[in-house]
């Protein structure tokens, strides 16, 4: 290991001493290598002093400053970890994010315990902050999984807590007439870019997934809950319903999510820690299904059906109960991720459960006329086929051929689907509005 | 048998008027006039480079020292009942040359005073 002189005062007050224009100040520190002389230069009365953001009100512009004693301090910090810190946890509060960000290398650079003192204030810094600039994002999610794999654990979750945390749309606090609030719906908001927030979700969060599991689970089913009612205004809010079928087709990836909104990200990130945690301990697939369950947005219980289709011997006693649970089957919400797991276990229910399942088929939707809803009898069994049909399709080329012979013309020119979303969805999108175009229809005898 | 007065004499002394006026119109001058030696040194110093003027509070260390020298020199500049011969010749040869150093590096251009910095940064990187 390299041996640093230590300086003497004279050297110092010499140093100093040449550092009277801006340029030869910055030459200085961008070059110095020697962490010995932290501090002397400390006791001189530098590293007190981090310039702040200039802000120019006329031109609307913005500008962080960069400060070569914080860069001194990155490069220092795996040389002199203690002395680093010491320093820049006095180091006063600054709107600067070049200096944070330079911060954040230095608390990259050294161990998680020491690392985890300064996390603790940047969080609360963090969590006075409107927006995060440059690369301070990306810095502050590596930070998290440097506390996480460092076992710094409530650390790490209290900083992406505050780092990922979901804001309101600043366009509902700006709405001045009644007209305003029909032109858009509410969109959740980070403070920084959602590329960053994707990043995040995708590099750093698996590493506190597998050091805080549960824990991890929690903060990210908040942050999505938080999402969803961030984006739903508080007249339409009834607090289960998320219209997530409309903005998340499919839990598993598909080219129509949005893969850069807010809410997607977090229902990927949900479902990826699920499937994680699942992955690890596949004993723990039940109790992880019975916790999104417990969460009041329907998104979760689709997540919840997902992760049984994807670990299905972790709890089949599970998969059959929602196979066979009537709100589950009937709901179009639920069906993308319902005929997912009915395609491929509907063959290992025992054969008395697919006598249920059939059974609750023959017995068609639950009828609820709308109030003032004339129910004419041709129309209301076109709709109950339409209903059979969609929900037998997955299962059409296993079901039992006697029990196809007694109701050809639910199974007449049925084709099992390869896409399980609501159908509704896929007529508007792929063959325009005619019902006339869409192959489900024409099958329909 | 006690000599004191029966009661003390009032700490108040009694001005008249004008007076009173003239000696404040006279401290408000001198508080309106009078330049901190920080300030001073702050406006030689981005008179010299107008950039320091955006490091302002970065450039401050830089800054005091220079007034701890030239403060060394003010006290040795006015009489402190010592003489010459009491000077000690060797802290007079390095507050010079701290002076000179730091006068050099604020009036020349950067490269006229970057070998100085670095002799030093090799020093110390090595």
């Amino acid at each position: 290991m390299k041996s640093w002189k230590t300086p003497t005062p004279e050297q110092v007050t010499k140093a100093v001493a040449l550092l009277g224009h801006a340029e030869q100040y910055r030459y200085f520190f961008d070059r110095f290598e020697n962490p010995l002389w932290i501090e002397p230069l400390e006791t001189k009365g530098f590293f007190s002093s981090p310039p702040q953001a200039t802000q120019d009100e006329e031109r609307g512009t913005i500008g962080f400053p960069l400060w070569p004693e914080s860069r001194y301090l990155a490069r220092m910090a795996a040389r002199a970890p203690e002395a680093v810190l010491k320093i820049i946890l006095q180091i006063p509060d600054t709107d600067n994010i070049q200096v944070h960000t330079d911060l954040c290398d230095a608390a990259l650079a050294i161990s998680t315990e020491l690392a985890a003192k300064w996390a603790e204030k940047e969080t609360k810094w963090v969590e006075q902050q409107k927006n995060l600039y440059f690369l301070l994002p990306e810095k502050l999610g590596a930070l998290v999984g440097h506390l996480a794999k460092g076992d710094q654990i409530e650390v790490a979750l209290r900083l992406v807590r505050s780092l990922l945390a979901v804001l309101p749309d600043p366009r509902s606090a700006s709405k001045t007439s009644e007209d305003e609030a029909y032109l858009l719906p509410p969109e959740p908001r980070s403070r920084f870019g959602t590329w960053y927030y994707k990043q995040i979700l995708e590099k750093n969060v698996p590493d506190l997934v597998s050091a805080a599991r549960e824990n991890a689970l929690t903060l990210l089913y908040d942050l999505l809950d938080s999402a969803i009612r961030v984006s739903r205004s508080e007249e339409t809010d009834k607090g289960t319903e998320d219209y997530s079928y409309i903005w998340r087709p499919a839990i598993e990836d598909h080219e129509q999510t949005h893969s850069y909104d807010l809410k997607n990200l977090l229902v990927s990130a949900v479902r990826d820690a699920a499937e994680q945690i699942a992955r690890a301990d596949p004993t723990y697939v039940p109790a992880l299904v019975e916790k999104l369950e417990r969460r009041s947005r329907l998104v979760f219980q689709r997540i919840a059906l997902h992760l049984l289709r994807v670990f299905p011997d972790a709890a089949r006693p599970l998969t059959a109960e929602r196979l066979l649970n009537q709100r589950l089957l009937d709901a179009p919400w639920y069906q993308n991720e319902y005929r997912h797991l009915l395609k491929n276990y509907f063959g290992d229910l025992s054969s008395e459960e697919r006598e249920r399942w059939l059974g609750l088929i023959e017995e068609g939707p639950p009828t609820q006329a709308k109030e003032g809803e004339t129910v004419v009898p041709e129309q209301s069994e076109q709709k109950k086929t339409m209903w059979r049909r969609e929900r037998l399709a997955p299962i059409v080329d296993i079901l039992p051929t006697e029990w196809k012979n007694r109701h050809p013309e639910w199974v007449e020119g049925l084709v099992a689907p390869t896409d399980f979303r609501p159908f509704s969805m896929v007529v508007r999108w792929e063959y325009g509005d005619s019902p006339a175009q869409s192959p489900l229809t024409n099958s329909v005898p | 048998m006690s000599t004191e007065p029966a009661t003390l004499p009032s700490p108040d002394v009694t001005l008249p008027r004008h007076l009173f006026l003239k000696i404040v119109t006279l401290i408000k001058d001198h508080e309106t006039t009078r330049t901190k030696p920080e300030d001073a040194a702050i406006r030689l110093f981005e008179a010299c480079a107008p950039e320091n003027q955006q490091l302002r509070d970065s450039l401050r260390p830089v800054v005091l020292q220079w007034l701890e020298v030239t403060d060394w020199f003010m006290r040795k500049a006015h009489d402190s009942g010592k003489v010459d011969a009491d000077c000690d010749g060797n802290e007079f040869r390095r507050q010079f040359e701290l002076f000179e150093l730091a006068l050099g590096a604020l009036v020349r251009g950067f490269f006229a005073t970057v070998e100085g910095l670095d002799e030093i940064l090799e020093d110390a990187n090595s």
